[in-house]
């Protein structure tokens, strides 16, 4: 018995430590938000984004006070242009640790940089008084194995891998794990933009307008419109003829006059018959029309915003000859480097990357939207086991001699995601995924993006978005901002309700 | 460490090793297409079967039918390089209970109705070999009024650059019961040796050579050599339907129909053809001429009979095609020989497997289109194309983003009036055949896209008869009580109209 209390005794003095040893377990409440610049959702903006800003290797971030140390709390006052927010820290037991704020000048845009140095005072702060031993810390059961490993935030929008670090499984630190999704949610004029009503297929970054917002080219089957993010009116656009559709949208300076382009590829009865367009003074103007050439501006390996092209040829191929990256000469266009492409590579289908050291690798799509890297003398290294990408749009090509083989008098060619690479190195892949996707009837029904790096030896997951509700017709990651905008099918023509459908952008932080 | 966190550990070093020494993935995929076409038809000619068809009596009554097709593939891709293409077909009529298909058109529906179109398998050698072995779709290089049918071949495509050479071999009549009259040099012979399965067969050699010289301008040279040793009867059957090939040049004008075993054919087709375009329009032809003979047989009832028979068919065509406004206009023309030869040695019309088309012409009456056979019904004038001059002109427009409308229209003459129809009027002794001229097909299409696979269309098309048709036909008789009497007259001009629904996938 007595070996027994002995036992019980030193298990209990163990068992403090460790758990004194552990991060320092922190609650985020809601803010409280005085003036007119706080909406409704602005506490749980402010909650949110200190949640993710106080994350790191000894602070972990808890889903609920009961499990907390330490209470983190605050007050978000906006009088004019200026605004102060400070935030207090206090134990369990709701004694005071700490306070800090900060003040500056901007509307609730400004809450992002304010937060992050409000945070990164009240941590600093934090780990100090934890290092006096000022925090009274609370010994908890040691979690069981199977709880250790963390899983990805329900809330969250970006699912990482849990890291393996020092050779063992350790308890992923919630500050890894991103929130972005209450930036813009349900926010209007303040970053989403609304529902769209149409269906729309593809998406292109235009200027930002005087005031520093982002504008967008988006494209239904023949029609364009530039569309300030957060309004859902377009400022302008233009609409092809019933005969043509529009396969791909690209807005990039081409001419190196420092006004980029917008390059439409676009079918006419079957044949390529692009377009270019140029923006001025908010109005789309024509250069070019009826060009053979299908466009895409792709940043290989990250570099610079660059346009290629190819020809289409006929019959079940496509894609005829090389592809090129050209440049705008008044509105004649002058091919230059030819990039040569590996196996099932095309105009649409492929990107390169540079691994940090290693030689330009090419990943394209296969037939069947798997991944394939080629080395630089395009050798095969891997393929997916996962296929990736999957786009609903498409064009018909007629062929008479296909009748007898199918019924069907048209060749359908459908069109793929993107392949976006970072400045970092990162792969950028699209994923649609639905039931119905037989032969020519594809109606796909959640989509993703994925972000992928090479480990010498495989394309691995870095992270990716959650499944959207939705088809994702397009993609674009504007690195800059860090922000990933997501083209989504929010709902479906109905011919017999009369229903023309509509489509939503929804936009990411991405850290 | 925990056991648990040691397992975890092994785990997750196990799936690293997995990530970095993933092969390359050997993903089996599975590849579904498919078509379902509903077809009503109101005409005066089309009763369900193929063929070529006489134009009808004046007093013929409007038949009214409905049919359905169903079209199921199947792809099973072992690799990049390796697949097996597999296609089978349902056809029923709505209340026809047993047809060659099968049945189930009737009341409950039960039928042994669903046949084999497609099975094959496809494969690459390296990167410019392709071999396709099995029951395959062929269109020959001559827009398919040569051949255009589904064959048990072996055909390999050769890729050298812009160069393609594809060689193929067809064995698409194996008349085994028949050969033995064919065996060791003794053809003469009047006692039938032991039959040999594999020398009285119908043999289809194919070589298409093509140059792709730019982007839109190819050109091509083929070579098909048809040996026929299979004895043929002088009708055949389509569709459920026993038919005989033609009513233009009398019952055995193709020359595959109606032979004996001994009445072998060797029949070279050459061709050259082309397609390119200039100034947006694009461009495209092809010229084929024919040779080669058939042996005669002194017992045989038509064909060659004591000498043998030579073959010197021909056919031309040259179309143009280009967007205009909200849609694409298109013209073509198309000349195939006919058979005028007056005596048994020589052949001189375009000889055809009896399975092509014409699909470019866009006519629902006169010429094969099998866009316009999206069911069993498969019956034009000229199903077998031969002595036929035909001139089409069409405009495919899109009058909105749902809604197309097409129309035809298509004069067409009779290469030669050898075998035109007779004109009534005359006794049959004075051979008066009739002019040229055949008539003008004019045919509309509308069709409304439902939903993105799902097309519904209404179609029309009626052809105004020429001079050929001149007093062919009798009008119904009238009974006197003890003489039928009837009177000459000119066959009703054809006409059928079809409402369908197409989903394919």
């Amino acid at each position: 018995m007595k070996q027994l209390l002995t036992m019980l005794l030193l298990m209990c003095a163990l068992a403090v430590p460790a758990a004194a040893a552990g991060p320092l377990r922190v609650y985020v409440e809601s803010f409280n938000a005085v003036g007119p610049q706080s909406a409704g959702d602005t506490k749980a903006v402010l909650q949110s984004l200190m949640a993710a800003r106080l994350g790191g290797d000894r602070l972990l971030v808890v889903s609920t006070p009961a499990e907390a140390e330490v209470v983190v709390g605050g007050t978000y006052v906006s009088i004019g242009k200026q605004y102060n927010l400070d935030a207090y820290a206090k134990t369990a037991a709701g004694q005071t640790i700490t306070r800090d704020f900060v003040q500056g000048e901007g509307g609730q845009e400004a809450l992002f940089g304010a937060v992050g140095s409000l945070a990164g005072k009240l941590s600093a702060d934090l780990l100090k008084q934890n290092v006096a031993g000022a925090i009274p810390r609370v010994a908890v059961a040691v979690p069981a194995p199977a709880q250790s490993v963390p899983q990805p935030s329900a809330a969250s929008d970006i699912v990482r891998p849990v890291p393996v670090q020092s050779g063992d499984l350790q308890h992923a630190p919630q500050g890894d794990i991103i929130h972005p999704q209450a930036f813009y949610r349900g926010a209007p004029n303040r970053g989403e933009i609304k529902r769209l009503d149409g269906m729309f297929n593809l998406l292109a970054m235009g200027p930002n307008d005087t005031a520093g917002n982002r504008q967008l080219f988006m494209a239904q089957d023949r029609s364009v419109q530039l569309v300030r993010e957060g309004d859902n009116r377009p400022i302008t656009g233009f609409t092809l003829g019933v005969n043509e559709k529009i396969l791909s949208l690209d807005y990039v300076d081409a001419a190196g006059t420092g006004t980029p382009q917008l390059y439409v590829t676009a079918v006419r009865g079957g044949e390529v018959a692009s377009q270019i367009w140029s923006l001025k003074n908010n109005k789309l103007v024509r250069l070019a029309d009826n060009i053979p050439y299908f466009f895409r501006a792709i940043a290989l390996a990250g570099g610079p915003l660059k346009l290629y092209a190819q020809e289409q040829s006929s019959g079940a191929e496509q894609f005829y000859g090389d592809v090129y990256e050209v440049a705008l000469n008044g509105t004649k266009l002058v091919k230059k480097t030819k990039i040569p492409m590996p196996r099932y590579g095309n105009l649409y289908s492929f990107n390169q990357f540079r691994p940090a050291g290693g030689q330009l690798l090419t990943v394209v799509y296969s037939e069947e939207n798997y991944l394939i890297v080629y080395d630089a003398d395009r050798k095969e290294l891997w393929r997916s086991n996962d296929a990736f990408g999957g786009s609903e749009l498409f064009y018909k090509v007629e062929d008479p001699s296909m009748v007898h083989n199918t019924g069907d008098k048209y060749r359908w060619f459908f069109m793929n995601q993107r392949i976006q690479v970072t400045s970092k190195q990162e792969v950028l892949v699209g994923k649609n995924e639905g039931f119905w996707v037989l032969g020519n009837a594809r109606m796909y029904k959640k989509g993703a993006v994925y972000s992928l790096y090479w480990n010498g030896a495989a394309l691995e997951e870095a992270w990716r978005t959650k499944d959207t509700q939705n088809y994702m017709p397009d993609f674009y990651f504007d690195e800059a901002k860090s922000q990933l905008l997501l083209l989504q099918l929010t709902q479906r023509e109905d011919v017999l309700m009369r229903t023309k459908g509509a489509s939503a952008l929804q936009i990411k932080k991405v850290e | 460490m925990t056991t648990f966190q040691k397992q975890m550990l092994t785990i997750a070093a196990a799936g690293a090793l997995t990530a970095v020494t993933a092969l390359p993935a050997m993903a089996f995929e599975n590849e579904f297409h498919g078509l379902y076409n509903f077809n009503t038809i109101f005409s005066n000619y089309n009763n369900g079967g193929g063929g070529n068809f006489t134009p009808p009596a004046p007093s013929t009554k409007m038949n009214n039918y409905l049919e359905q097709r169903v079209r199921l593939q199947y792809i099973a891709k072992a690799s990049d390089d390796l697949k097996l293409v597999t296609q089978f077909e349902i056809n029923n009529r709505f209340g026809a209970g047993k047809d060659a298909n099968g049945g189930g058109g009737d009341l409950d529906t039960d039928g042994l109705n669903i046949v084999t179109k497609h099975a094959y398998l496809d494969f690459n050698i390296g990167k410019s070999f392709n071999t396709k072995l099995g029951l395959m779709p062929y269109t020959d290089s001559l827009k398919g009024i040569f051949i255009d049918a589904d064959i048990p071949a072996v055909m390999t495509t050769t890729k050298l650059g812009n160069y393609t050479l594809g060689v193929g071999f067809s064995r698409y009549a194996d008349d085994n019961a028949n050969n033995g009259y064919l065996i060791g040099g003794r053809s003469t012979s009047t006692v039938a040796a032991p039959s040999q399965v594999g020398s009285a067969n119908k043999d289809l050699f194919i070589l298409d050579n093509a140059i792709q010289i730019n982007k839109d301008t190819k050109v091509g040279l083929s070579y098909y050599f048809l040996a026929d040793y299979a004895a043929s009867a002088p009708t055949y059957t389509w569709a459920g339907n026993t038919l005989t090939p033609g009513p233009y040049g009398g019952s055995l004008d193709n020359p595959f129909f109606g032979h004996t075993a001994k009445q072998r054919i060797h029949l070279h087709t050459f061709a050259l053809s082309g397609a390119t375009k200039v100034a947006g329009i694009d461009l495209s032809g092809f010229a084929a001429m024919q040779a080669g003979d058939q042996s005669g047989d002194p017992s045989a009832t038509s064909g060659p009979t004591t000498y043998n028979r030579y073959f010197h068919g021909w056919a031309a065509n040259v179309a143009a095609k280009t967007n205009i406004g909200p849609g694409t206009a298109k013209t073509a023309f198309l000349l195939v020989s006919g058979n005028n030869s007056a005596n048994r040695g020589n052949y001189n019309g375009w000889a055809a497997t009896s399975v092509e088309s014409y699909n470019e012409s866009g006519m629902m009456i006169i010429a094969r289109n099998t866009y316009n056979s999206p069911t069993s019904t498969d019956a034009y004038i000229r199903r077998d194309l031969t002595n036929l001059a035909l001139l089409t002109v069409g405009y495919d427009a899109k009058l909105t983003d749902k809604f197309n409308l097409n129309t035809n229209v298509g004069v067409a003459w009779a290469a030669t009036t050898v075998n035109a129809p007779s004109n009534l009027l005359y006794p049959a002794s004075l051979n008066q055949h009739n002019g040229n001229y055949m008539g003008t097909e004019v045919n509309v299409e509308t069709g409304y896209q439902l939903y993105k696979n799902l097309k519904l269309m209404a179609q029309a098309g009626y052809m105004f008869l020429g001079g050929y048709y001149t007093n062919s036909a009798y009008n119904e008789g009238v009974y006197n009580g003890t003489t039928a009497y009837k009177t000459v007259s000119n066959p009703a001009n054809p006409y059928t109209l079809r409402l369908q629904a197409r989903y394919s996938f």
